[in-house]
């Protein structure tokens, strides 16, 4: 029987990875650049995103809903993620830039100048003109795609040791992890922080190197980056879920005190998911900025980190499939209602203006949701298929 | 016989109730030991002394033929050493099948890493069986441990420890809830384990006690009151006044 699960698991994951393709390919031949200029460049940026946001609620799936730490400081990797791989963005394009128009001038240049000149142009929004020490290798971009790792990795793993170490659980950690988004969100507002304070960092669309490729084209290859991201993830944590290891972190969940007597030590596997989610979300993050094109520490900020948690309780904690859904489906409604496309609604003595109404009316959504279907989006497909049999 | 582990002269006190007063205890190799006595007696705390849920004030308890001191050692690392232990209420996992839960116990290699590519062997899948067979749950190995009656979940976690393997099993209340012939068939199966480990059971029952046959130790207000067999010790009259007089 179990065998017999499993292979109804394989069929599900392989039949949603060829979904994902299919959808990919369909979007390249309805866009622009490859095919019949059906769907816009940006339409094509908001699919990409969602495409990583999907990457960051099944990370936040495998946390919550398999090993039951509420994390409320997920998107806050998303985010780092993000500003490393902007530094590189945008230290390249402006050393282009400065280089161009250096070599427009007649008189030669030194090395000193160059560096002024670039971190004028950067750092000139926030009043200062010195390269900061964080940004030492943002010329590299190798390094930096190795910061995209080791960063959100390296801080989820000191924080989750201090907090899994102190058997903070439940509520508490929750609360802890909030504190450490806020903490580092309201870091990154000071203008002497080194990542240009609420600017943030900007026009990270424009990818160096690649200024003869159109922003469609770029568009079309951020989508299928996102997608071979959003694919790779879900075959590694599908993995681990499926695995022994996936067993423990549910035992976990369920009741982690017995689990200790079995001689299991439970800090580590939570801090091995901890970590792993986290990396995961940074990449996310660092395939998500190109296409926004801006990020700012706003980004960061506790309430993201809550949208995350929403996302997934939505589509249906604990299925991987569930948080797709769930991410996916909020996010794209999400950005229609704010995005002024929905009619607003004239009631004669009061007007329903979705870009203020669109969050009360996802607060009822996701409070009826909790309420009547404990499984999620996913949790009611499922029971109505099964009905229907 | 040689000693497996003993507790020397244990104390803890909660908020200034003294809940377990300068304790010895003694176990030696594959030996069955009862320990009884009245509610808030010390029976549970001493579990979770020796298992390291709970630090003792002082004392000692010493392991194994090395004498490994228990007292800063995490729950974890205890379980490793080979102690396995059965809760009041029975607690498996509920959401796993009982196939699953005898997996998640045995005894393996615990690092995460090796872990998440821990395969099962034919012959770990047969000794499970075999487990499977001991506790009569064989036919239904596949439910949802949740769904399964309260009798037969104090037999799975009774499995889960024999899939544990530990050399010490401290066993709390086994016959809670149970039916007269499954009380007589979770005597014979603690009988068993008891060739290959040593276990010490905690138990209300008298008439469950007296089947085990076996060395009792009871406790009262957190110290021993009297040790020795059942009819010896019903015979104290001490005991008689605080347990059996009730």
């Amino acid at each position: 029987m179990i065998t017999d699960m499993n292979k109804s698991i394989k069929k599900h994951s392989l039949i949603f990875l060829i979904t994902i393709f299919l959808f990919t390919l369909l979007v390249t031949f309805l866009s622009e650049p490859f095919g019949i200029n059906f769907i816009s460049t940006s339409f094509v940026k908001v699919l990409g995103k969602t495409l990583c946001l999907c990457i960051a609620a099944i990370a936040m799936d495998v946390v919550w809903g398999y090993c039951g730490i509420l994390s409320l400081g997920h998107f806050a990797f998303f985010g780092l993620g993000g500003y490393m791989i902007g530094m590189w963005l945008m230290y390249e394009r402006t050393s282009i830039i400065v280089l161009n128009s250096l070599d427009d001038s007649q008189l030669p240049f030194t090395e000193i100048e160059l560096q002024e000149a670039i971190g004028n142009q950067i750092f000139g929004v926030v009043g200062g003109t010195e390269i900061p020490l964080i940004w030492t290798f943002a010329d590299n971009l190798y390094f930096q795609i190795i910061f995209v790792i080791l960063i959100p990795g390296l801080i989820a793993f000191i924080f989750g040791w201090l907090a899994f170490r102190s058997r903070v659980t439940g509520v508490y950690l929750s609360i802890l992890t909030q504190a450490m988004t806020l903490a580092l969100s309201l870091y990154l507002f000071q203008n002497d922080s080194g990542l240009r304070g609420n600017n943030g960092l900007s026009g990270l669309q424009n990818i160096p190197h690649l200024e003869n490729l159109s922003q469609s084209t770029i568009s079309i290859l951020f989508l299928w980056l996102s997608s071979i991201g959003l694919i790779f993830s879900f075959v590694i944590f599908n993995y681990i879920i499926q695995s022994k290891f996936g067993s423990v972190i549910t035992a976990i969940r369920d009741n982690e005190t017995r689990l200790r007597f079995f001689g299991y030590n439970v800090e580590i596997y939570k801090l091995f998911i901890f970590v792993i989610t986290a990396i995961i979300t940074g990449l996310a993050g660092a395939i998500y900025y190109p296409q926004a094109g801006i990020i700012n520490p706003a980004e960061i900020a506790p309430i993201a980190s809550i949208y995350l948690a929403v996302w997934v309780a939505i589509g249906g904690r604990g299925k991987l499939y569930g948080a797709i859904l769930g991410a996916a489906s909020v996010s794209l409604l999400s950005s229609w209602f704010t995005g002024g496309n929905a009619p607003n609604i004239p009631l004669g003595f009061f007007t329903i203006e979705w870009v203020n109404w669109w969050t009360v009316f996802l607060g009822i959504g996701f409070v009826a949701i909790t309420i009547f279907s404990k499984g999620g989006l996913i949790g009611m497909l499922n029971t109505l298929l099964v009905k229907i049999k | 016989m040689k000693t497996l582990l003993e507790v020397d002269n244990v104390s803890i006190s909660f908020d200034g109730f003294k809940a377990i007063k300068n304790l010895s205890f003694s176990i030696g190799y594959n030996e069955l030991q009862a320990i009884i006595g009245p509610n808030g007696a010390g029976k549970t705390t001493f579990m979770d002394i020796i298992t390291g849920q709970t630090k003792p004030d002082n004392g000692h308890i010493l392991w194994g033929e090395k004498s490994i001191d228990l007292i800063r050692k995490t729950e974890s690392e205890i379980a490793l050493l080979g102690i396995g232990r059965k809760f009041q209420k029975p607690t498996v996992f509920e959401n796993k099948t009982i196939i699953d839960n005898l997996i998640l116990s045995q005894k393996k290699n615990r690092n995460p890493f090796k872990v998440l590519f821990q395969k099962n062997t034919k012959s770990e899948l047969t000794s499970i069986e075999k487990i499977l067979k001991d506790i009569n749950l064989y036919m239904i190995k596949d439910s949802i441990a949740g769904e399964i009656s309260h009798g037969q979940k104090q037999w799975l976690e009774i499995g889960m420890l024999l899939s544990q393997n530990p050399k010490l099993m401290l066993i709390d209340e086994p016959a809670a809830g149970m039916t007269q012939t499954e009380r007589n068939q979770t005597v014979s199966i603690l009988k068993n384990i008891a060739k290959s480990s040593s276990i010490i059971v905690v138990e209300h029952d008298m008439e469950f006690v007296r089947n085990l046959n076996c060395r009792v130790t009871v406790l009262n207000e957190g110290s021993i009151l009297s040790s020795g067999s059942i009819d010896f010790i019903t015979q104290n009259e001490k005991v008689i006044e605080v347990y059996l007089g009730r």
